[in-house]
């Protein structure tokens, strides 16, 4: 016999949006902190509009990159408002945060740690999710 | 803490390139000082991640339908210098933290199906031992295909960018190793208007290039980056001088690529698929390719006409080269027979 189950509203994760800039390297560390975020329960957002916040990973090497770094900061300011900025630009917090008075944090390059905890901070993840979806609980 | 997301997470960590291929991050941070570039100071000295740990995710990617490695690093052939070179135990097997130990074994990896994955090493400073990984080419663990930024050529130059200025001994270097493999493709970055650079020193790099054949080439303007040592040099070059000497960098290196491009025009070549066009009106369907001399986004593309049904991105096939342009070839699927 079934017992009729009750019906709860799952809460939706936050979900991530990140802009990757520079190279294969950086490229490298958006994977990596994606891949930890995921496994902290967030989920990806193809677009700043599906975002709870955004992450922007800079290139720092030439003043060309950097301007560049500035424009996709400024534009995901634009679209989304909630940004994160990481990556080999971050060395130059000051400039960006005088510039850009909004953004939630900036960690540097290689900072795997602080840049998952800003996240954290700006959109906590739901710890309901790992008990409904905890495989062992189910199991046990 | 048993972790449920942990399930969510695709066996090779989540990935950000296309499904077939895949970079694989071997060390962060830099020893050397070029003059030029401020990458120690924003991620330090070399810190090289274990063989073993490296092996464990070249595997996992493989599993997961990596059809190409790329190797990728601060200073590929620098990797294990911190660690003196580590050994750790893998299959069974002593392995080195060390470049041409790692390549060995990459090249050792297969494919769900099989196959033997591409394996490229980028970013490779020139030292000495580069020359242990050609052979490892030649025997086809390895792809045929070495990214190794000279900088520039002229002593001088190459001495105030405070890199090794043995560049005749280079075109050697890269006459053997041409020798031992000769579908070697060398890709290269060069700097033009350093600070001192003469009109000199500009035309020693240009003839070093005629002799060096270099099958890739990037050419950067000198950008003075706040930090960086070479702000401080005597010698600035005229920005309109500047840009003179790369459009002359890039019309040599362009004539050499159409050279060495126009030359594979009739060969048989292995090429990997990016992306599968839509049929046309009559019905025929074309292909993005590379081959093995073309990384991903920085090279050039084998474009295929008459791919046939069924090919998926990161397929693997043989095609013939019917045509050629200054950076990408032209062809179609070989059958055999």
């Amino acid at each position: 016999m079934c017992a009729p189950i009750m019906a709860t509203k799952i809460p939706e994760a936050p979900k991530v949006g990140m802009v990757s800039l520079g190279c294969p390297k950086a490229l490298v560390d958006s994977e990596r902190i994606l891949t930890k975020l995921r496994s902290d329960g967030y989920q990806m957002s193809a677009d700043y509009a599906g975002a709870d916040v955004v992450l922007v990973n800079t290139c720092g090497f030439l003043d060309s990159a950097k301007e560049e770094s500035l424009e996709a900061i400024g534009e995901a300011i634009a679209e989304n408002g909630r940004v994160i900025v990481t990556g080999c630009m971050g060395n130059e917090a000051e400039l960006i945060r005088q510039k850009f008075p909004q953004v939630l944090a900036v960690t540097g390059a290689h900072q795997y740690e602080a840049v998952v905890n800003a996240v954290h901070e700006a959109s906590p993840p739901c710890p309901m999710h790992s008990s409904i979806w905890c495989p062992k609980a189910a199991s046990s | 803490m048993p972790n449920a997301f942990v399930d969510l997470v695709p066996e090779g960590g989540l990935k950000l390139t296309p499904r077939h291929y895949s970079y694989l991050k071997i060390s962060e941070g830099c020893n050397h000082r070029c003059s030029f570039c401020i990458i120690p100071s924003l991620r330090g000295d070399l810190v090289s991640r274990r063989v073993d740990a490296v092996l464990r995710e070249a595997e996992k990617l493989v599993h997961a339908g990596t059809k190409e490695l790329l190797i990728i690093s601060q200073d590929t052939s620098a990797y294990g210098v911190d660690t003196r070179h580590e050994t750790r135990q893998w299959k069974g097997r002593d392995v080195r933290a060390h470049m041409t130990d790692l390549a060995r074994e990459l090249g050792q990896l297969r494919t769900p199906d099989g196959a033997t994955p591409w394996v490229r090493l980028h970013y490779v400073y020139p030292y000495p031992h580069v020359d242990q990984v050609i052979p490892l080419m030649a025997e086809g663990l390895l792809t045929p295909y070495l990214d190794i930024p000279f900088q520039h050529a002229a002593p001088n130059v190459l001495k105030a960018m405070k890199r090794p200025a043995n560049e005749a001994k280079v075109l050697d270097r890269i006459r053997k190793w041409r020798d031992i493999c000769p579908d070697i493709a060398i890709r290269s970055s060069f700097v033009v208007g350093f600070p001192g650079e003469t009109e000199a020193d500009f035309d020693y790099l240009l003839q070093w290039l005629d002799e060096a054949q270099l099958d890739r080439v990037g050419a950067f303007r000198f950008e003075p980056v706040e930090g960086a040592a070479a702000n401080d040099l005597p010698g600035a070059v005229p920005e309109e001088v500047k840009e003179e000497r790369y459009q002359r960098i890039m019309e040599k290196t362009a004539a050499i690529s159409a050279a060495k491009l126009a030359a594979k025009v009739g060969r048989v070549l292995p090429v990997i698929i990016d992306e599968v066009g839509e049929a046309d009106e009559d019905g025929s369907v074309g292909a993005t390719a590379r081959s093995q001399a073309d990384a991903p986004e920085i090279d050039g593309n084998v474009f295929l006409r008459d791919v046939g049904e069924g090919l998926q991105p990161g397929s693997i096939l043989n095609v013939l080269i019917e045509d050629a342009d200054e950076h990408d070839l032209y062809g179609v699927p070989h059958i055999q027979g």
